[in-house]
């Protein structure tokens, strides 16, 4: 499946020696800097992953070509921010997905994982099982979090043995339950049946086969979690990335207009971030962003999706699927009162790297947008924001403005 | 050339046109597996990909950046069959081996092609290259998991 440890470029040799030298010994990284020379190579063997540099002319089709050769490979771009809008389209579709160059390490540990981590589906399993090749394949291909990995295994056991199956925490078995799985972890997990016993030898033998792939699947299943974490949380900060913001949001959006909810979007910045990066260094201003983007999470609801769309700039989507509101009434006021108290409560914080003396100066200015009265969709909502952000700013700062308001 | 086939299989013929150029060809029948595609580098990964009988190629959508796509279907053995108008500054060296026909005498060409292609003596023939991945669905990556995720996005039943 995996050609473990390689990754295919396409670009010029000098990003391939540079993108290898980041990536460590992990993986090996094969440059091509001419696209037929790339898909010469595609075509002679399958890639765990293929990384095309963007800003080529005629790039979605090298995309399709790529893809069309690697149907398997995990295909990712690398692109400039300014090739950004026309690689996004591409992902996820043509395109797993991409990233800004240059990656950070957050990024290159998930491309590397992706080339080394893919775990071998062990065959010997399949001829112990004595399961259908159907069945132990669905095993592997579910493993896309612990969750999706449990439901799957407790569905092939309930249509093996017949009856329910369903995973509790091991320390929660109801009395006299006899599982006929169990997953070992931090939190260990058992799988009981409801109408079904462990059945005759061949049941029993299966269930053994499946006992001994627990561990492989569940590792795996552990491994890309963490990997689609990865892909979506800003490194510095641990708040979710830009990408993720413009997907998680466009499909609240969707469901809100479905539904009828509320959902508010609040852009804010540092004030004068610059000038704190420049007096006292960059490891102030990484703090300044760690400690606030902390402090925003606090605040914010545990729907709320908070992240860092660029250098000291974050976005919030306040969103609450509750009964259907007027726009501009309950959702706005709320999302504006969460939002003034986070910025004065940034007045308060200690920022350590900036000293006593610099206590009380940090402020942060923001601008608030409400869907669906001040955009209908993510980008028409920043573009809202960003112009009541801007009212803040004009305003003194240290200020939340509202699209709309006075 | 390599359509690689049984008898009975369809030849596989990736055509490489503007759009509405490949009309008036009449039908090609069913002998022929006809992939139209649009740009150079799909028409490559198609050659690449399987057992191609012949390479159509509308020469006036082909630029010189491009070239390299003949390259690869004359090591591939698979036929050229070039219509319309040949860009101003390519060489015939450039075009070596690409049959120029009228735009309205391609299928006539290929079906000269197909009747040309003598059929293998026994099934199973070793295709030139290691068989390529089918062409897979593309999904989508998990780029979306998470407890938080799921209370966000997939309490929607």
């Amino acid at each position: 499946m995996n050609n473990g440890g390689e990754i295919l470029l396409l670009g010029e040799a000098a990003l391939g020696e540079q993108f290898a030298s980041r990536c460590g010994d992990a993986v090996r990284v094969v440059s091509r800097d001419d696209p037929y020379d790339a898909l010469e190579e595609m075509s002679r063997r399958r890639w765990g992953v293929v990384v095309l540099t963007a800003g080529r002319a005629e790039f979605e089709s090298l995309c399709r070509a790529s893809r069309r050769l690697q149907g398997d490979a995990r295909l990712l771009a690398i692109c400039s921010p300014a090739a950004e809008a026309d690689v996004r389209p591409l992902a996820p579709g043509v395109l797993d997905d991409y990233f800004i160059y240059p990656p950070t390490q957050g990024e290159l540990d998930s491309i590397v994982q992706a080339a080394t981590g893919a775990e071998p589906r062990p065959a010997t399993y399949q001829a112990a099982a004595g399961m259908a090749p159907a069945e132990v394949a669905s095993l592997f291909e579910s493993c896309q979090s612990i969750e999706a990995a449990e439901q799957r295994i407790a569905a092939v056991v309930a249509g093996r043995l017949g009856g329910r199956a369903e995973w509790v925490d091991a320390d929660k078995l109801p009395a006299g339950a006899r599982p006929v799985l169990l997953a070992a972890g931090d939190a260990p997990r058992a799988l009981v049946t409801e109408g079904a016993g462990r059945g005759d030898e061949a049941s029993r033998a299966f269930l053994a086969a499946i006992q001994d792939c627990m561990p492989a699947i569940m590792t795996a299943a552990r491994r890309i979690e963490s990997l689609n974490r990865l892909a979506v949380t800003d490194h510095l900060t641990g708040a979710y990335n830009r990408r993720y913001f413009y997907l998680a949001t466009d499909r609240i959006l969707e469901r809100a207009a479905r539904e009828g909810f509320g959902a508010t979007l609040l852009l804010y910045d540092i004030d004068d971030f610059k000038r704190y990066n420049d007096t006292y260094g960059h490891a102030a201003g990484d703090e300044i962003l760690r400690e606030t983007a902390a402090l925003m999470k606090k605040i914010t609801r545990a729907q709320d999706v908070v992240a860092r769309i660029g250098g000291d700039e974050f976005a919030v989507l306040f969103w609450d699927p509750g009964p259907p509101r007027s726009p501009g009434s309950a959702p706005l006021k709320s999302a504006y009162g969460l939002a003034d108290r986070f910025r004065q409560a940034v007045r308060k914080l200690k920022i350590h790297s900036l000293g006593p003396q610099a206590q009380g100066v940090l402020t942060i200015s923001g601008g608030l947008a409400s869907f669906p009265a001040a955009g209908s969709n993510v980008r028409e909502l920043l573009r809202s924001a960003d112009n009541a952000l801007k009212a803040a700013k004009e305003s003194g700062k240290d200020a939340i403005k509202l699209i709309g308001a006075d | 050339m390599g359509n690689g086939g049984t008898p009975s299989a369809p030849l596989r013929v990736v055509i490489f046109s503007r759009a509405g150029m490949v009309d008036g060809w009449g039908a090609l029948g069913g002998a022929f597996e006809p992939l139209r595609v649009s740009s150079a580098y799909e028409a490559a990964a198609e050659v690449l990909s399987a057992p191609t009988l012949a390479l159509v190629i509308d020469l006036a959508a082909l630029t010189g950046r491009h070239l390299r796509v003949l390259e690869i279907a004359r090591s591939m053995d698979v036929e050229m069959i070039g219509f319309g108008e040949v860009p101003a500054g390519m060489s015939s060296a450039e075009l070596s081996g690409v049959r120029l026909v009228a735009p309205q005498a391609v299928g006539e060409s290929l079906r000269r092609l197909a009747e040309a292609e003598s059929p293998p003596p026994t099934a199973g023939p070793a295709p030139a290259r290691p068989a390529p991945p089918k062409d897979a669905d593309i999904k989508p990556p998990a780029l979306l998991t998470g407890e938080e995720l799921k209370a966000l996005l997939e309490d929607e039943s």
